[in-house]
């Protein structure tokens, strides 16, 4: 393996760990295997709620609303956990308009020995996001790379197991980032350092809990 | 180094002619519009290529609701960033020509087809697949020590149709150190109505004998064989039928595409094209 990307059976590995984390704390992410072979299965989190950015002063303001429900409806399961509540009350509270649902694909790429992550975002009204409305909704802090590699850092592609378009955050960095972790991965959750790094670059937030994993 | 130049040549200059039609409920004169004829690079991409046409039909068509340009054939939406070549193979391989194509600027199946707004989508496309490709061959090694310049006169080269342009700088993609052959082969196996095959395959065995197309095609498709032998199953690259005990390094370095990927299209009698 070279410096800095992993083997399939190390991120399956990692993936079960995450899966069972994800479970814990609710967070909906679930495998869709469709062979047991490399860049065959998705790790997948169905949905995300994401206000529009306006423009860059208001993203101080701008929420991230994680639903938990796996049905990509709006409304809720039955849970009536406090958290949910909360939820539901700032959804009802901030005005519906505006607001993107995201699904997110993390596929193993056997060509770069890495986790590569896959999106589409739609709109309300079920359209798809054109790609100069995804590269606006990168926050303001990768803006600058935006404007100066924007076509070699988010584009669409054909999914490479769906095969229909999807978003795609380049992996060509991926290997030279990882690199630089100061880590360990034999006792790492390489899946958690990664998607830490690049997902909130389009809205993917992962929570601190995560971190321990691999750790204990 | 791939030497046999005059098939790098050959391969170059494959052309398809193509009957483009403008879709005729997207019509808005009183006569449908003759079709545009054009011989168009097999190695190009429909969006690349189509710039005259695109302007030509426009005139015909309602203002108001030209959006993204698509293409289909027979109601089948073509993918303009698989190569115009590969389209033909596999979706007309046996049909007439001209190839009769269908052009629409309205309802853009935006759940099909990745957004082409500008050359930019095409060129970051086809760099993506190089860079994917030169990953498989050389661990990234070839493609990372090349300067931006070499990048952009790679696709210039192809956006131009000039051959020396290209070769020069992908000359060095298709490397390989002495009898060291690539480390894996970039391929993708089409078939209609079917994702698209993909997978890691090295040219040799562990004791160095090469590998042929007929073992690629085995460890992807592993019923392919006694289909093929009883003429049901075609398999087509670049336009043509490569004999199975073909090396496959062989037609890795000069049966690919300028995108580095070898784009295999299997044919099935049972398609109904």
């Amino acid at each position: 393996m070279a410096t800095g990307t992993i083997s399939w059976v190390k991120f399956k590995k990692d993936a079960v760990e995450f899966i069972k984390r994800s479970e814990e704390l609710r967070d909906s992410w679930e495998f869709m295997v469709l062979q047991e072979e490399p860049g065959k299965e998705i790790l997948m989190k169905k949905h995300v709620y994401r206000k529009m950015k306006k423009n860059c002063s208001d993203e101080c303001k701008e929420e991230t609303i994680t639903m938990t429900t796996t049905d990509g409806e709006l409304g809720l399961s039955s849970d009536s956990d406090d958290s949910l509540f909360e939820e539901c009350r700032a959804l009802q509270s901030s005005s519906l308009s505006g607001l993107c649902s995201y699904e997110y694909h993390i596929i193993y790429s056997d060509s770069y020995s890495l986790p590569v992550l896959y999106f589409n975002s739609y709109k309300e009204d079920g359209r798809l996001l054109t790609l100069d409305e995804i590269w606006e909704n990168i926050p303001c802090l990768y803006q600058t790379h935006v404007k100066e590699e924007k076509w070699s850092f988010v584009t669409q592609q054909d999914h490479p197991i769906l095969c229909r378009p999807f978003y795609q955050l380049h992996p060509c960095h991926t290997a030279d980032v990882m690199r630089n972790v100061p880590l360990d991965w034999s006792n790492n959750n390489y899946l958690v350092t990664w998607l830490s790094s690049v997902g909130p670059v389009v809205g993917l937030n992962l929570s601190l809990s995560y971190a321990t994993l691999g750790n204990r | 180094m791939a030497d046999d130049r005059e098939v790098l040549r050959e391969v170059w200059e494959g052309r398809l002619p193509v009957a483009f039609s403008l879709s005729s409920d997207e019509v808005s004169v009183m006569e449908q519009p003759e079709p545009y004829y054009l011989l168009v690079p097999r190695q190009s991409y429909l969006t690349l290529v189509t710039d005259k046409v695109q302007k030509h039909f426009k005139t015909y068509t309602d203002p108001d609701k030209v959006g993204e340009v698509w293409f289909e054939y027979e109601g089948q939406p073509l993918k303009w960033h698989i190569p115009i070549g590969v389209l033909f193979d596999l979706y007309s391989f046996s049909s007439t020509l001209p190839w009769k194509i269908t052009l629409h600027f309205q309802n853009f199946p935006d759940e099909e087809l990745l957004g082409c707004r500008s050359k930019e989508a095409i060129e970051s496309h086809f760099m993506a697949c190089v860079k994917e490709a030169d990953c498989l061959k050389h661990r990234s090694q070839v493609i990372n020590g090349m300067q931006k310049k070499d990048h952009k006169q790679l696709w210039m080269g192809l956006q131009n149709d000039k051959f020396d342009q290209f070769w020069a700088i992908n000359r060095r993609l298709m490397e390989h150190t002495g009898d060291e052959p690539f480390r894996n082969i970039p391929f993708r196996i089409y078939q209609v109505d079917k994702s698209y095959i993909q997978s890691l395959f090295r040219p040799v065995t562990d004791d160095g004998e090469p590998l042929t197309l007929g073992d690629l095609l085995k460890e992807n498709l592993p019923d392919i064989i006694p289909k093929i032998d009883a003429c049901v199953t075609q398999v087509i690259i670049q336009g043509v039928e490569p004999p199975l005990d073909t090396p496959i390094q062989w037609l890795s370095e000069h049966l690919s595409h300028p995108d580095n990927f070898l784009h295999i299209c299997v044919l099935h009698e049972t398609d109904d094209r």
